[in-house]
């Protein structure tokens, strides 16, 4: 496991693009505060991931922000990481709500992260139903977090 | 007996006290002679000082068993001698704890919104009449049920001992979050000129199971973990259903509340299983109370008035219904799939076996 600053990686999902999300969010620190505490940690993963790239990116929300950014290079790393759940779709789909993110100024309604899973483009999982759950209890926070993806250069035109 | 102090009747103890105020002299017992655990201190933290956070020396001890004749003196304080019983039931941890029970109203207060202020109402679009007559349907529906979702905690609240504050506390939150999803369904249903539909047989016949369950933790059980967990599914496809900007936000609010209650009484479940003295009756009456729920769930869902409506949103109108049953059918599936998590998580697997909820409808 590494953080963010050291992972060496790239694609829609790679660490140093979170990190560059993540940076965004602390200008909207308000927003999130009126949303309300968040506490989770999840990891966000491409199923066509090519050879040698990180397994996923970890993510780790506490009080009200955005704490940490892991890069996960192996599956034995996503593995220790502990993840309440999983977020994984092919790389296109993830680009793809990207780009509509930075179109729309955020997520139109067939783009959000919730909409994503229940229509099967992006894949839910987690070994504990309840651990899951809290991709619901704080869906409005993360929301939030991916539609400033809007303020953030997007990774397929770097 | 009452004495007099002056032309006042007043209680002997009182009229002794003022007796000694007049000659100038206190009485500063209370100041001198409290047992406390004096120079306890908490350390604020970046979220402030949470409920949690003050469970420090015998103030966090929780005990097992609470005597109910202790008025409503709060856990930890000295108590006086014949504090009258106010009645209190539940007076057992096992019958009402959940190990997060705190941080969930802690989390619950943070998360707040306002039905009146929060959904963008005006940005609210005329649907087709199709699409606009189901939504109210579900609308209607789903204000009955918050309806239960309310009232069930308030019926058990006050019979709580309040050693179990924090239970107390998550509940009262859980009260006002009930009654915003009831304002807020009411409000969609009469906002955009369709009005509220039909209030069905079947489903106030669930809610009565409910709210007449014999226990705490059956009534628990049956709400939080079957009834809600239920809802909560349905909430998250409200999303994928839902026709508007506004109506989406409306189920995601209300989802990310469902949650909260439904880890409640998750949890609550497991603790109940895990510490009542007969764990074998105890999981005997889970069972049974589940096996009665699954049951009258199934009639409350398995009704035109419920699978229609769904079926018209998720087809884009009611030329769309045959399109779309393979859409309701997935949110079944999900409903039933995540309730069986749960269950596993609070320890009652064998409801996998046990379900009278079938995988799948005859789609």
């Amino acid at each position: 496991m590494n953080d963010a600053k050291t992972a060496g990686s790239g694609g829609a999902l790679s660490a140093e693009w979170f990190e560059s999300l993540r940076d965004a969010t602390t200008r909207h620190a308000e927003e999130f505060r009126d949303l309300g505490f968040v506490d989770t940690r999840f990891a966000i993963r491409a199923t066509d991931a090519a050879a040698g790239a990180p397994a996923a990116t970890g993510l780790v929300f506490d009080t009200f922000e955005c704490e940490r950014v892991v890069a996960l290079q192996t599956a034995q790393d996503l593995e220790r990481f502990d993840p309440d759940f999983v977020l994984e779709a092919p790389d296109a789909v993830w680009r793809e709500m990207l780009e509509n993110v930075r179109r729309n100024g955020k997520a139109d309604l067939a783009h959000t992260i919730n909409t994503l899973v229940l229509s099967g483009a992006t894949r839910l999982s987690s070994n504990d139903q309840l651990r899951e759950d809290l991709f619901y209890r704080y869906n409005g926070s993360l929301q939030l977090f991916f539609d400033l993806a809007a303020e953030v250069p997007s990774p397929a035109a770097a | 007996m009452a004495r007099k102090f002056g032309e006042t009747e007043m209680a002997p103890r009182t009229a002794a006290y003022f007796e000694k105020l007049s000659q100038g002299k206190f009485d500063l017992d209370w100041f001198e002679n409290t047992k406390t655990e004096w120079g306890v201190r908490v350390q604020p933290t970046k979220r402030g000082v949470l409920l949690n956070d003050i469970n420090v020396g015998s103030y966090g001890e929780v005990p097992e068993h609470s005597l109910p004749g202790t008025g409503m003196a709060p856990r930890g304080a000295e108590l006086d001698a014949d504090l009258p019983s106010l009645g209190y039931r539940l007076n057992n941890k096992y019958e009402v704890w959940s190990v997060n029970a705190a941080s969930l109203y802690e989390e619950a207060k943070t998360r707040q919104w306002n039905a009146t202020t929060d959904i963008p109402w005006h940005e609210l679009r005329q649907l087709p009449e199709d699409l606009e007559r189901a939504m109210c349907q579900v609308c209607t529906l789903l204000t009955e049920v918050e309806f239960i979702a309310a009232d069930l905690p308030a019926k058990w609240m006050h019979q709580i001992h309040q050693n179990y504050h924090e239970v107390k506390c998550f509940l009262a939150s859980q009260v006002i979050d009930e009654a915003r999803h009831l304002e807020v369904f009411r409000k969609r249903a009469l906002v955009n000129g369709g009005g509220l539909m039909r209030a069905t047989k079947e489903a106030e016949d669930a809610l009565q199971a409910i709210i007449e369950a014999p226990t705490y933790s059956m009534a628990s059980s049956f709400m939080h973990v079957l009834g809600e967990g239920m809802v909560l599914s349905l909430f998250r496809a409200g999303e994928l259903i839902g026709k508007t900007d506004v109506d989406k936000r409306i189920f995601r609010m209300c989802m990310q509340d469902e949650a909260r209650h439904v880890s409640y009484g998750t949890m609550h479940l497991k603790y109940y299983l895990e510490n009542h003295p007969n764990p074998r009756a105890a999981r005997e009456e889970v069972n049974h109370i589940l096996s009665k729920g699954e049951g009258m769930m199934l009639a409350m869902f398995g009704v035109p008035e419920f699978l229609e409506p769904l079926m018209i949103l998720a087809g884009g109108g009611i030329e769309g219904m045959k399109d779309a049953k393979p859409a309701v059918g997935g949110i079944w599936q999900k409903m039933v799939h995540e309730y069986f998590g749960r269950c596993d998580r609070a320890g009652v697997s064998e409801r996998r076996q046990l379900c009278r909820l079938p995988a799948q409808l005859p789609m």
